[in-house]
């Protein structure tokens, strides 16, 4: 099965939990998604996802000025954003709780 | 970031900018604002060229518009005018950005645009000293004091209020240095007119000042081309004024012609030793002039009183 297709319809809520721990800008975002194990997610789905939510008025940007390189802009949750979060959370465990259950041949309750 | 490093992000955003071409420009704007820099960041940490790493630019065209939950057939794709303007847009879009690239290269910078970040603090400094200039009431002219302004006649007023201006200045261009979209724009406006007032009032003054010693103003020449070396002065009747002083509508004394004689010798009316400083006409006394005996006395000035026998006639009237 092809996780990609898989986490086109979490990757909002996997960006949105990143950045519940910190903020980030759009390269680090990419890495702590593949750190935390989504190894396949692409680049360009994060920057895309990343514009959408903030286009949505779930995140507020910042810029930091770098010393070497370009300047970086971070995304940050705001209180839409972590509405969002909470709510696509409860969605997704229990998503997860009936899909853990029909997988595993345990009846749901 | 190296100039090779530039070139591969350019050529890779240009094309996902193709790629996205059936998007209404402004939502492709908003798309792409920030992905050069996103590119030049996962450029920088790693290895591998973008290319290798991200993909081919139209198949991550693709996932990001899929992503960003932008589809092809839900927008409007622009038609006729639109589109040509858009295609004149996007190619204007390029010579600049190679214009920046190759100037770069001259000025020993990846982009023109980096020696410009580069100089930055420098025109904030300027930018400082000529809104100061501004304030305090240098408008042209005859209003300018020197480099430093002054406020009611007072240099160290008008020195403390360039520091303050400058330091104003250059706290707002540190502070927009991450500015994107609007705000960035109004910033790039209002120096700009900042920089226009500059070049043509105070770049004007002050040319003129440290010129007045070396010739006179274009102004005062330009109608009568540059051949005018001395004016001679007349009175009603006819008899030749020396020592006169010229004035214009705003009380500027008309320094015009050469301060040294046709025959090398300095101009006494310029000033000592031809310094330039006095300017009382004609400047070379000693010369003829025009006439021999005078130009006459003016047409029907036979009946005129003794008391306009003081009143002189310059022959080049502005």
């Amino acid at each position: 099965m092809d996780s990609t297709q898989l986490l086109k319809g979490v990757l909002d809520l996997a960006v949105l939990a990143v950045l519940r721990d910190a903020d980030g800008y759009g390269y680090d975002i990419v890495r702590r998604l593949r750190a935390a194990g989504l190894e396949e997610v692409g680049d360009a789905s994060v920057y895309g996802t990343l514009r959408r939510l903030f286009q949505a008025g779930a995140l507020t940007t910042y810029v930091v000025p770098s010393e070497e390189g370009p300047h970086r802009k971070y995304y940050a949750l705001n209180k839409a954003g972590l509405g969002q979060l909470e709510l696509s959370s409860k969605t997704w465990t229990g998503f997860a709780k009936s899909m853990d259950a029909l997988v595993n041949g345990k009846a749901a309750a | 970031m190296t100039t090779v490093a530039t070139i591969e992000i350019e050529s890779y955003y240009d094309r996902v900018r193709a790629a996205l071409a059936g998007l209404a420009p402004e939502m492709r704007d908003d798309l792409l604002e920030d992905l050069p820099d996103h590119l030049a960041e996962v450029l920088a940490e790693g290895d591998g060229s973008l290319r290798d790493r991200l993909g081919e630019p139209e198949a991550y065209a693709d996932e990001l518009r899929a992503a960003a939950g932008v589809e092809p057939g839900a927008v409007p794709t622009a038609h006729g005018v639109h589109r040509a303007l858009e295609r004149g847009l996007g190619r204007a879009t390029d010579l600049v950005r190679r214009f920046d690239l190759q100037a770069g290269r001259l000025v020993g910078y990846p982009r023109l645009v980096d020696l410009l970040r580069a100089v930055a603090p420098g025109w904030w400094v300027l930018r400082g000293w000529i809104v100061a200039q501004f304030i305090c009431g240098t408008h042209d002219r005859s209003t300018w004091h020197g480099f430093i302004p002054r406020i009611g006649g007072n240099a160290l007023a008008g020195l403390l209020c360039t520091i303050a201006v400058i330091a104003v200045s250059v706290w707002i261009g540190r502070r927009c240095a991450g500015f994107t979209g609007w705000p960035r724009r109004v910033m790039t406006a209002v120096s700009t007119v900042i920089a226009l007032w500059a070049v043509l009032v105070l770049a004007d003054t002050v040319g003129a000042t440290s010129y007045a010693y070396g010739g006179p103003p274009d102004s005062y020449n330009a109608p009568y081309g540059s051949e005018v070396s001395d004016v001679y002065v007349y009175d009603r009747d006819g008899n030749p004024v020396v020592g006169a002083r010229l004035f214009d509508q705003d009380g500027n004394p008309i320094q015009i012609g050469s301060p040294y004689c046709l025959d090398g010798s300095p101009a006494t009316g310029a000033g000592p030793d031809g310094t330039a400083t006095e300017w009382t006409y004609p400047l070379c006394p000693s010369s003829t002039g025009p006439f021999r005996s005078g130009p006459g006395p003016l047409p029907g000035a036979a009946t005129a009183t003794p008391t306009a026998k003081s009143t002189a006639k310059a022959s080049p009237t502005r």
